[in-house]
């Protein structure tokens, strides 16, 4: 038995057989006709290539798999590269195999000396593209012993469900294998931004990269234990272990199972208390997926997502179609439309907006609606009413720093509903009016604000950008955003005290809401409702169903007295067993990622 | 010729499937466009050129157009950029 140690890059746990992958050094035909000939045989391959790829495309199980293929379907089109191949072969007189291994590799090259790590495994990945390309020139397929006799590589076939093991993957190779066959992925090299690892974590299998040489020696065959929480892989183990690691993975599994066949239930937990289990999206199909996951309704729908560069703003019929096939899904279960949260960072190109110097401190969400009333948020405003009619639908305002905006927009809202009453649309339910608690002023004055809104959703992620002071995607500050911070424990506080004694439901749809390890503080401040990743809700709710409530109180009124958000964690990792009965939190964290298609039984 | 600055914010930068978004955007439009990033100038309807750029996290980059349609152009990428290349999918 032994046991290598690489990179996780996907997590969960699979034991199985070996399927080793072995790579043929590829040949460059030697023969050279004349430039326009050669020319001709190049276009004509690339074209071939380039279908190949957009039907491998077409056929991909994942949307992250399908976007790789046409990605380097597009390859083909790149006019640099064809700029260059055709100088070699007009210019330089060479055949095309040359030209082309020649102009792909001067490209490879350069991303090898990048020092963005991902992009030296798509060098590799480019590199296949191009051998592609030039197989197709040989005449004699029968050469190649991994050609179907179509000048493409055939599939792989898998004679029991295995776990493959190889020096590297290209992307193309990975469509090689019959998804439903395969229990994981290891590579002796590959970092976990590789197209191996990316397309383990969409499928929901583990993948351990960079495992060594080693993990190639005479292993076909044999059994491995792959652990792609911990980035191991275990070869050949001995009973005790494998009996060990089947437990675990027993238990892994079991929890995912039940936690998805309950998960259109209620989240209630051991003491009697009802949480309500949102889900975030954007779109329609997102919305179906939600409504599919259990999610008791849609806490935040980013209605900016509906813009687009050659749709920047979508008029109100189009807005209407969007809202109501999504009220449709949900029937009478809530759904909170946020209003456009453009501006700032998310620029509206119509309306030829001044840059800003500061655009996170700036005219952004209900600022800009209600400073360009008529073109952005009156033809919305309209669509909602509209559509509010056919379900249970919710109105969001973003950025809120004070009441005049509520105040505002309810008057908008008033005015809207007099026209379409006039103009013969049907109008009788009034849409209820709530906040994104996202600004400090948000939180703090929360008593003030609640006079106005209907109800409350911290947007922890903001939230959290604001009250530090720093911004997430500056690496210099980024540490100042991350974990449980008392700052922003504080804020949930405040904004939860604010609505306590009006009765309006206050609810977190920020990061926040979907890490296990916030969620007994954000209970216990008095939080009832969380909108996660629609993927997120089996497990969220599973979570809730562990928790006892009061025990949560305790644990907020502990982290609010602490300092330091270490402190918070430990607090939280201490207690957990005692309110859950939870003792491997890691373990939870790595359930969040559900497999989509049934896991193979371990052999 | 009009020239903007963009913040690329997607994970890692200009890699496989937002340069090949990013090149097929460019070439809906007539106008010469590029990209620059520190002194290196890339093609924009060019994708290995883009993903050779090796764009981070995070970073600046420039966009030029010149060309009748030069305003559309640099607008509709600029956006395309700015909403991690979620182009109408």
């Amino acid at each position: 038995m032994k046991t290598l140690k690489g990179i996780a890059a996907s997590p969960g746990l699979a034991a199985g057989p070996a399927f080793v992958v072995t790579k043929e050094k590829p040949v460059l035909p030697g023969e050279c006709m004349d430039p326009e000939t050669e020319w001709q045989r190049f276009t004509q391959s690339a074209q071939q290539v380039a279908n190949h790829l957009s039907r491998l495309s077409e056929a991909a199980q994942t949307g992250g798999g399908a976007q790789i293929f046409s990605a380097y379907a597009g390859m083909m089109d790149d006019p640099v590269l064809l700029d260059k191949i055709k100088e070699i072969i007009f210019l330089q007189k060479q055949n095309a195999a040359f030209a082309v291994h020649t102009a792909v590799e001067d490209f490879a090259r350069q991303l090898e000396s990048s020092d963005v790590p991902e992009l030296k495994d798509r060098a590799y990945d480019l590199r296949e593209v191009g051998q592609l390309v030039i197989r197709r020139f040989s005449t004699d397929h029968s050469a190649d012993p991994l050609d179907d006799g179509n000048g493409f590589s055939p599939p792989y076939v898998l004679p029991r469900p295995s776990i493959i093991v190889a020096d590297d993957l290209t992307f193309l190779d990975t469509a090689r294998f019959e998804p439903s066959m395969v229990l994981g992925y290891c590579l002796a090299r590959g970092g976990s931004g590789g197209h191996t690892a990316i397309l383990a974590r969409a499928a929901g299998i583990p993948a351990v990269v960079g495992a060594g040489p080693g993990v190639l020696n005479r292993i076909m065959g044999k059994t491995l234990l792959l652990n792609g929480d911990e980035g191991t892989v275990t070869i050949e183990p001995d009973t005790e272990t494998m009996n060990r690691f089947r437990g675990r993975k027993s238990r892994q599994d079991h929890v995912s199972a039940r936690a998805v066949s309950q998960s259109s239930e209620s989240a209630v937990t051991r003491d009697g208390c009802k949480i309500e289990v949102y889900a975030n999206t954007g779109d329609e199909k997102s919305a179906e997926h939600a409504a599919q996951s259990g999610a008791d309704g849609i806490g935040l729908f980013r209605t900016e997502f509906l813009c687009t560069p050659s749709r920047p703003l979508p008029d109100e019929e189009q807005q209407y179609r969007v809202y109501t096939s999504v009220l449709s899904h949900f029937k009478d279960k809530t759904v909170i439309l946020r209003t456009f949260d453009l501006g700032g960072d998310k620029p509206v190109p119509s309306l030829h907006l001044p840059q800003e110097s500061n655009p996170f401190l700036g005219l952004r969400g209900i600022r800009l609606g209600l400073a360009h009333y008529d073109t952005i948020l009156k033809p919305q405003l309209r669509a909602a009413v509209r559509a509010g009619q056919t379900g249970n639908l919710f109105l969001m305002l973003p950025m809120v720093s004070c009441p005049q905006e509520i105040i505002d927009v309810r008057v908008k809202i008033g005015e809207c509903t007099r026209q379409l009453i006039e103009e013969g649309f049907p109008v009788s339910r009034e849409i209820p009016v709530g906040i994104m608690v996202e600004t400090p002023a948000a939180a703090v004055m929360a008593r003030s604000l609640a006079v106005s809104a209907d109800f409350f959703s911290i947007g922890t992620n903001d939230l959290t950008q604001y009250t530090m002071a720093a911004d997430r995607g500056n690496p210099a500050v980024s540490h100042l955003i991350t974990g449980l911070r008392p700052a922003v424990i504080r804020m949930v506080h405040f904004a939860v005290q604010g609505a306590a004694n009006t009765g309006k439901p206050v609810g977190v749809c920020g990061e926040l809401a979907g890490d296990p390890r916030a969620v007994p503080i954000l209970l216990g401040l008095g939080v009832r409702e969380l909108s996660v990743n629609p993927r997120d809700v089996p497990l969220i709710k599973h979570f809730i169903r562990q928790l006892n409530l009061n025990s949560a109180r305790e644990i907020a009124r502990r982290a609010m007295m602490r300092d330091t958000p270490e402190d918070v964690e430990a607090l939280v990792k201490k207690y957990m067993k005692d309110i859950t009965g939870i003792t491997d939190i890691t373990g939870i964290k790595n359930l969040k990622s559900f497999p989509r298609r049934n896991t193979r039984a371990v052999n | 010729m009009i020239e903007v600055n963009v913040k690329v914010n997607d994970k890692i930068g200009f890699h496989a499937r937002t340069s090949s978004l990013f090149a097929r955007e460019a070439q809906k439009f007539k106008s010469r466009i590029i990209v620059g990033y520190g002194e290196r100038v890339a093609d924009a309807r060019s994708m290995l050129s883009l993903m050779a750029l090796g764009v981070k996290q995070g970073e600046e980059v420039q966009i030029g157009a010149e060309g009748r349609d030069c305003e559309q152009a640099v607008a509709a990428l600029k956006t395309l950029v700015e909403n991690g290349f979620e182009a109408g999918q």
